[in-house]
């Protein structure tokens, strides 16, 4: 198990490595000068000109990364044209936010989605079954952006049930919080609920036919025991692999509930800084998920060895 | 003499085999046995045919204002109402359609030409090459592919064009794994190792053996990256990013019609649905592919 850990964290040091490459170089796939971009049309050659210098873009390529590196260690990823303040100050502001939010749709969805699977695999073939299928390739299927304003429709405009828009912090006013939070979370949850109950319905379907299920079926096991003691922990290790992806689909979802509900997270702050062409921040906004989803995968990755001893071993 | 030999053909066939039936009609059989795939099947169909006759089935100008008839509510004259420049909301979801399958075709094809052949030199030649190019493929992995077509498609400067090749980058790692993994199972075969032996090339044995016999698995991951890419062009024109405004896509429209959710809920409505019927639909066919081309479910149907 340590020479497993020590390679995985290895691994992705080295996967961490390329990820900074990789959005370093985003800074420079645009067409023209950079500084001159972001500025926009009003800024005259002498700004544009400090920019560059601030941004080091008159030297090497090479020397450039090594530069942005090297700060973005010590926790310094550069300034924002549009506010000309530190970075880092509007993430450390916004990432709770988004992460709040990600984590109760995170529970939901393991929740939800791994009980419907189960569900669903024990009642093959029946209605249940369909039906839940049908709404889990639904789920996948439907923009959640779209869901969003649905939601706000029926449940804030017409029945005045939730507040339409907005995020409190669940110290300030709990309830409140709860209140505002509880249709951005499902929306967020939805796609990878969905995604979790055909994982879980099919790895379920896959165990059931393995001997070691027959035989606790002779000896006279109940079906509780058998579905939720035998079957369900090996059916769960693939859906184990999934929670490192859903991270993924909630950040990416964020960007777009964000936008919806109003709520300022890190994905809001993307889509702003995009649109207003604040590509330093956009740089950093990347790298700063980018860590995340790595840093998730980890301890999935290690989780899982722990779960299933062939991995670690094979 | 003739009559013989055809009964001795019929009773060969009876006793020994089940009758021989092309590859193509099994897939299509298993396929139409379900009716979510024949309902997805006959919607990506309309898309398809929409997409190509927008300009002779939509009742009015997708693009050209009308303000003497803005924000109408749905009525026989405009099926799905007005926008807020009096134009006919159906019409800008017919043009939308071409919109939709022109992003999804060619951001699939981006994403298939280069991940598939990233993956099959990344699992030909194994060792180093196959360590450079995956950790290079988990590293786009580890940022979310709609943040990340979002940032490429601002950065490459906006525009429909610029959104079609973030939306392919994005999908390129999918494909990719997809590819080598298939290659690393099928280089293992005897037939690839007599390919050697017999002196073929490194690109001829990739090309003429590696590439066709992994094709049915890559066929359903395109079909399904149809329906996410569909989507993810929705969201990103959602977003403000993609199409430019007077054009019509289906992710723009629920945008500006959310501002007059209160008095014209159709306006963000009727697109979205749009949206997901087109993505569902992808997602069925892929499914319904997935069953009929997966060895494992052979010879059962």
């Amino acid at each position: 198990m340590g020479t497993y850990i020590v390679r995985r964290v290895l691994l992705s040091i080295v996967v961490l490595l390329l990820i900074t490459i990789i959005t370093f170089l985003l800074l420079h796939i645009m067409p023209g000068d950079p500084a001159a971009i972001m500025l926009g049309i009003d800024a005259g050659p002498e700004q544009i000109e400090a920019l560059r210098k601030e941004l080091w873009l008159d030297r090497p390529l090479v020397v450039q990364y090594g530069h942005w590196l090297s700060n973005a260690i010590q926790g310094d990823l550069g300034k924002s044209v549009l506010y000309d303040e530190d970075v880092t100050g509007f993430i450390t502001a916004r990432l709770p936010v988004t992460m709040h939010l990600s984590l109760m749709a995170l529970v939901l969805s393991a929740v939800l989605g791994v009980g419907a699977g189960i569900i669903c695999a024990i009642r093959r073939g029946r209605i249940l079954d369909s039906v839940i299928t049908l709404a889990a390739n639904i789920g996948v299927a439907i923009p959640i952006f779209w869901l969003g304003i649905l939601g706000i429709y029926s449940l804030g405009l017409k029945l005045g049930w939730l507040p339409l828009q907005g995020y409190t912090s669940p110290f300030d006013d709990f309830w409140l919080s709860t209140s505002k939070a509880i249709m951005p979370v499902i929306c967020l949850a939805i796609p990878s609920l969905a995604l979790l109950a055909r994982q879980t319905r099919s790895s379920m379907l896959e165990v059931v036919r393995q001997d070691y299920i027959r035989t606790a079926w002779a000896k006279g096991l109940k079906e509780r025991v058998i579905v939720l003691k035998h079957a369900l922990k090996n059916a769960l290790i693939p859906v184990v692999t999934l929670l490192g992806i859903q991270l993924r689909i909630l950040v990416g979802g964020s960007v777009l509930v964000e936008k919806v509900f109003n709520v300022p997270g890190m994905g809001r702050l993307l889509v702003d800084s995009v649109l207003g062409k604040d590509f330093i921040m956009v740089q950093a906004c990347i790298l700063v998920i980018a860590l995340l989803v790595l840093l998730a995968n980890l301890l999935v990755d290690i989780s899982y060895g722990w779960l299933d001893p062939r991995v670690r071993y094979g | 003499m003739q009559f013989e030999s055809k009964y001795d053909n019929r009773t060969n066939e009876i006793t020994e085999a089940p009758p021989q039936v092309s590859e193509f009609r099994r897939i299509f059989k298993v396929m139409s046995s379900r009716w979510v795939v024949v309902f997805g099947a006959i919607i990506v169909l309309l898309l398809v045919l929409t997409a190509f006759l927008a300009p002779w089935i939509a009742p009015y100008d997708p693009i050209k204002p009308d303000l003497s008839s803005t924000l109408q509510q749905p009525s026989r004259a405009h099926l799905l109402g007005t926008d807020a420049l009096g134009r006919d909301v159906l019409s800008r979801i017919i043009h939308g359609a071409w919109v939709s399958l022109r992003v999804g075709i060619i951001a699939v094809s981006i994403a298939g030409g280069i991940g598939i052949i990233l993956g099959l030199v990344a699992g030909y030649f194994g060792r180093w090459v196959n360590n450079i190019i995956m950790r290079i493929i988990d590293a786009m992995m580890a940022i979310p592919p709609l943040p990340l077509s979002l940032a490429i498609a601002a950065l490459l400067g906006g525009g429909l064009t610029n959104v079609m090749i973030s939306v392919g980058i994005s999908l390129i790692p999918t494909y990719c794994r997809l590819m080598c993994g298939q290659v690393l199972t099928i280089k293992e075969s005897d037939y690839i190792t007599a390919a050697h032996v017999i002196g073929a090339s490194d690109i001829r044995i990739m090309l003429r053996h590696l590439l066709p016999n992994s094709f049915p698995p890559l066929l359903v991951l395109i079909t399904l990256n149809m329906g996410i890419a569909i989507l993810a062009e929705a969201s990103l024109s959602f977003l403000g990013i993609g199409i430019t405004p007077p054009a019509a896509a289906w992710g723009a429209m629920v945008s500006d019609g959310y501002k007059y959710l209160f008095t014209n809920p159709v306006l963000s409505f009727a697109p979205g649905v749009a949206v997901m019927l087109v993505v569902l639909s992808f997602n069925m066919v892929g499914d319904g592919l997935r069953d009929a081309l997966d060895p494992r479910l052979r010879g059962i149907i």
